[in-house]
């Protein structure tokens, strides 16, 4: 599988008026991708353990939504890049 | 991992990439199929989608037909010699990987368009078993149950299994 290549962009205005709030990489719940996929998915894709990954599985299953990783806004674009890889249904946003 | 599947089956897998690529390879836009394979990264910020889109979205598509090429190649392979009506095959752990994300998004797309709830896997019923769609949707959920315990144990971290016990504990 392949990662996008992500080149600084320096068009982008948030990052220099807020520079000190992350991104964050949120999965959303959906009726069709299983369980114990998600549940690999989160350990292969950030090397959680299979307890961190069963749980962040069941927030998104039961509270319609996690946030599943956070940092730079580079970072989280490569995260979301890999979770619609897996058919996972990610966004990103600046956390709140 | 050694596949082993019914004639029937490997005709139903040879059918995915055809119904697979003319999605992805056509207008991403308006389509509900393509928009649930390849989503906007942000619900209320056209700007950061848009950038995102820029950025991932050709490298997704090539992605996903490169996918779904390896998978037509290896589907398309004849069936094993001798008096076995089976279709056998060898799958390493790069090819496991392959063929759960091309079966996952043939389940997205069917699910999709079926507007599938989670009781359709978990609890189907009668009517779900006797409808052509529901059941191919069912067969793949079934074929991805064991390529993600297989693509587990590859990755030394045993079965993929999520227990009603964890689920119990964490709802407790």
């Amino acid at each position: 599988m392949t990662a996008p290549t992500i080149a600084p962009d320096k068009t982008r205005p948030d990052e220099s008026v807020v520079p000190d709030r992350p991104w964050v990489a949120i999965v959303w719940n959906d009726p069709i991708n299983l369980m114990n996929y998600v549940v690999y998915v989160f350990q292969t894709i950030f090397g959680y353990s299979r307890e961190k990954a069963t749980r962040l599985m069941l927030d998104v299953h039961h509270k319609g939504k996690a946030v599943v990783s956070s940092g730079p806004r580079e970072k989280i674009e490569h995260d979301v890049y890999m979770l619609h890889s897996y058919g996972l249904w990610a966004t990103m946003s600046k956390d709140s | 991992m050694k596949a082993v599947l019914e004639p029937g089956e490997v005709a139903v897998l040879r059918g995915v990439p055809g119904m697979l690529r003319p999605i992805i390879e056509g207008d991403l836009s308006g389509n509900p199929d393509a928009e649930r394979l390849l989503p906007s990264a942000s619900r209320d910020d056209p700007k950061v989608a848009a950038a995102f889109r820029e950025m991932a979205q050709d490298q997704l598509v090539r992605a996903k037909l490169d996918a779904i090429d390896r998978f037509e190649d290896a589907i398309s392979s004849p069936p094993a010699g001798g008096s076995s009506r089976k279709w056998t095959q060898e799958l390493d752990a790069e090819a496991i990987a392959t063929w759960m994300t091309v079966l996952n998004d043939a389940r997205l797309v069917i699910g999709t368009r079926l507007n599938v709830t989670e009781e359709i896997y978990s609890d189907p019923s009668d009517e779900v078993f006797e409808d052509p769609e529901h059941y191919l949707y069912l067969g793949l959920s079934e074929l991805l149950v064991v390529l993600v315990d297989a693509a587990s144990i590859a990755a030394g971290r045993g079965p993929a299994r999520v227990t009603r016990k964890q689920i119990d504990e964490y709802e407790g």
